[in-house]
């Protein structure tokens, strides 16, 4: 029963993952407060893991003739599935949405393993990778909204690039309000 | 706890990983790394709900330092970076050797720029020369018995000159970023 059960699972990783994953950038979109970093984490997956495919050209357990079933053409190291789904729990590391993130990288990793396409050393790099991604993503964006920061106190909000960057976040009216405020009381 | 203390510790976990992997190998080095993420990952997210474990919190209290922002941030970054090591390298004795590195230079490093001092880096003012010849220096002892003395030394000098500079990101996973991106080309120099 156990086993039948975790097949099923695994095949649905398997077959569906291209489904999984926009709803899981969807519901991450919509749940978690780190959009920025995650999208941003995302992207360099997109981008990255190929390149390391390649790069590393380590062949996936399932490239043998003895092998039954799909397996997939490109090589094994990392592996995408545990890459994106560790981005997602890293995300909501801290939330009450945590604990579901965790289940579906789990979930999605392991199946991996369960279904022989990838070595339990290539989910586990494709784990840290994506620790490592998240981690440089969240480092980036700090470094940029700290430079947008310095830019907007140096040279006041440019609309056009807010429009672009969607950044009309920039509260400089506190301290006025503030002022304001006493202002009023001053003139009572 | 003083810096001295947590960098002892660091010392000591990473030459216990590099000897439980040149005893079990690969495969059991990787399943013990995997478990001390997972594991981490969940206690940090306990933490940061505020679900007070014992154990976490005095680990927390004697061995974290006040900045570091997420709690537990340098042990599940020092395990991450071991497990990509671990992950990628083209051989397992190089993963080894760099986890050595990391563990032993990275370490005395630290103990060497606060109790020697001595002039600054003029690129890091909160970095020393002497840190960062203690880096090289036991950098290629830790690592030479692995890869040998000429790839031992390569490293060391390539890992502290990275180490030394200040980019922000924590050394704990940019060494051995860096270091798998050295060992790509390091053939070329006749590197192992």
């Amino acid at each position: 029963m156990l086993e039948e059960v975790l097949l099923a699972l695994s095949l649905v990783f398997d077959k569906y993952y291209a489904l999984l994953l926009p709803a899981a950038l969807v519901a991450g979109a919509l749940l978690l407060r780190r959009r920025k970093v995650l999208l941003l984490a995302l992207l360099l997956v997109v981008l990255v893991v190929p390149v390391l495919k390649e790069a590393f050209h380590e062949d996936r357990p399932c490239f043998s003739e003895s092998f039954q079933g799909d397996c997939p053409p490109d090589y094994g190291l990392p592996s995408f599935h545990a890459v994106s789904s560790t981005v997602f729990m890293m995300a909501a590391l801290g939330s009450v949405w945590f604990w579901p993130f965790a289940a579906f990288a789990i979930a999605a990793s392991g199946s991996r393993v369960y279904l022989n396409v990838h070595s339990p050393s290539q989910v586990a790099g494709g784990i840290a990778l994506g620790i490592a991604l998240y981690a440089f993503s969240a480092w980036l964006v700090e470094v940029l909204d700290r430079k947008e920061d310095s830019d907007v106190r140096k040279e006041g909000v440019d609309p056009a690039a807010a429009i672009l960057t969607a950044s009309y976040r920039r509260k400089p009216a506190a301290p006025v309000r503030r002022k304001a405020g006493r202002a009023r009381r001053r003139k009572r | 706890m003083n810096e001295l203390g947590r960098q002892l510790i660091h010392i000591f976990f990473g030459l216990g990983f590099v000897a439980f992997g040149a005893v079990f190998g690969k495969t059991a080095l990787v399943e013990l790394l995997i478990a001390a993420v997972v594991i981490g990952l969940l206690l940090i997210q306990l933490k940061l709900v505020g679900t007070s474990v014992a154990a976490v919190d005095w680990v927390l209290a004697n061995f974290e330092r006040r900045d570091s922002g997420l709690p537990g941030k340098g042990a599940l970054f020092y395990f991450t970076g071991a497990l990509l090591l671990v992950s990628f390298a083209q051989s397992f004795k190089l993963a080894l050797a760099i986890l050595a590195i990391l563990a032993v230079a990275d370490g005395v490093a630290t103990i060497a720029g606060i109790h020697l001092g001595g002039s600054k880096l003029e690129w890091h003012p909160s970095k020393t020369w002497a840190g960062t010849l203690s880096f090289v220096a036991f950098g290629t002892a830790a690592a030479f018995p692995l890869i040998g003395l000429y790839s031992a030394f390569f490293y060391a000098v390539a890992l502290a000159a990275i180490e030394s500079i200040d980019v922000g990101i924590d050394d704990n996973l940019l060494i051995p970023a860096a270091a798998l991106g050295i060992a790509f080309y390091a053939p070329v120099l006749g590197v192992v």
